[in-house]
């Protein structure tokens, strides 16, 4: 072996970290070859620079009670979700994703201002409806529209669709908000088959048992 | 079977010979650790914070600790990382001179040959070396680990660790030689 090839085995030799025969090699090399011993030198002379200038002056304050307290906090605030927190997240989520999803692709026809609901003029024709006042904007809801949308590109049975939505999707109301108001405006659908005049206000839409959640005007 | 404690509450059980409490390990390592994070920061006050979120992750992850790693290896394992990724923000990391919070206004020391080291340089020059040869420099020289404990704790192979001491060695004395030469043009 040549001196150029023992250079970081001589830096371990120097650390301590050599095995016996290594050591044994190494030994019997310094003692022939003065490049080798300078470059030993060398190397304690560095280590002993680090180890000196980095001694032990600084005394840290104690952090006990600092980390009892982050654990203790970071242990009240890490409760796991319970299933029903992820489920109603979840479901939060599939919704708005849809709304987020409908209000690019299906831009609204109705526009809200204020507190009051404008509808499409068509729409109101149509149906013959005055719009409540201080019907909340939040109340239109889009993923039905969307849903109804997505199913005709599907080709799905119209019987899947709530046929005002497939004629048009008009304004999507939900049940708490109809039962909520006050004055709800008599309905005459020129589409009866769609809707059906529902018991203490509001209509229901379409046939399946999935579409409970939300009614169109 | 050991329960690891704070305070009088079981956080976590690994299989021992005795009983340790997290105070005890507190104890016995938070001066050691803050000193190591503050050498690779060279800040007190981020050392502080830092050491203070090697113990908390320390405290939630002791049920992980694995037998072949020793506890020390394993909490500077978790202090590495912290200030690695701390210095990786190269904004929130500012140069604080060793004398003001060591309080004292002498900053060279001699060594065993008699010759002054200047540690004011001998931080600068740390700070300049890669985060990880860094660490691994300090680990080995400082913190007396072996090549096999700093690879255990850098993540790597005992081979890839003497290298990177190797290396570390080799450029923290040519940076550190070149600072001082320039000095000495500074002083004539």
């Amino acid at each position: 072996m040549r001196c150029s090839d023992l250079g970081e085995l001589l830096s371990s030799y120097v650390d301590g970290q050599t095995v016996p025969a290594q050591t044994e090699f190494i030994e019997a090399h310094l003692g022939t070859c003065q490049r080798c011993q300078d470059l030993v030198r060398h190397y304690r002379r560095t280590r002993a620079i680090i180890q000196f200038g980095l001694d032990d002056r600084w005394t840290p304050p104690d952090l006990g009670l600092r980390v009892v307290h982050a654990c203790q906090q970071q242990h009240t605030c890490r409760r796991p979700l319970s299933t029903t927190g992820i489920m109603a997240a979840a479901a939060a989520l599939v919704v708005l994703v849809a709304s987020l999803l409908a209000t690019h692709a299906f831009p609204q026809r109705s526009v809200a201002t204020g507190s009051s609901l404008q509808l499409a003029p068509k729409v109101a024709a149509r149906h013959d409806i005055t719009a409540p006042h201080d019907v909340s904007p939040t109340i239109v809801h889009c993923p039905l529209r969307f849903a109804a949308a997505l199913a005709r590109c599907l080709g799905v049975s119209p019987q899947w669709v709530p046929t005002i939505l497939a004629d048009d999707p008009g304004i999507l109301v939900s049940n708490r908000q109809i039962r909520n108001q006050p004055s709800i405006p008599q309905i005459r659908s020129t589409s009866a088959s769609a809707v059906t005049a529902v018991k203490g206000g509001g209509a229901r839409v379409g046939n399946g048992p999935g579409h409970r959640g939300s009614q169109a005007i | 079977m050991v329960e690891v404690i704070v305070g009088q509450n079981v956080i976590g059980q690994r299989a021992a010979e005795k009983s340790i409490t997290f105070d005890a390990i507190m104890r016995q390592y938070q001066a050691r650790v803050a000193r190591y994070i503050l050498r690779l920061v060279n800040d007190p006050e981020l050392a502080l914070d830092l050491t203070q979120d090697t113990f908390v992750n320390a405290f939630r992850n002791i049920h992980n600790l694995r037998s072949e790693l020793a506890l020390s290896a394993w909490l500077y394992r978790i202090a590495t990382n912290l200030a690695i990724h701390a210095r990786s923000k190269s904004r929130r990391i500012r140069w604080q001179p060793l004398a003001e919070y060591e309080n004292c206004s002498r900053i060279a020391v001699s060594a065993p040959d008699d010759q002054v080291i200047d540690r004011e340089q001998v931080h600068r020059v740390l700070m300049q070396l890669p985060r990880d040869r860094a660490a691994c420099l300090i680990l080995h020289v400082k913190e007396g680990f072996s090549y096999g404990e700093v690879a255990a704790i850098m993540g790597t192979t005992p081979e890839g660790a003497r290298k990177r001491i190797a290396r570390a060695k080799e450029q923290f004395r040519a940076i550190y030689d070149a600072s001082q030469q320039e000095n000495s043009r500074h002083a004539l």
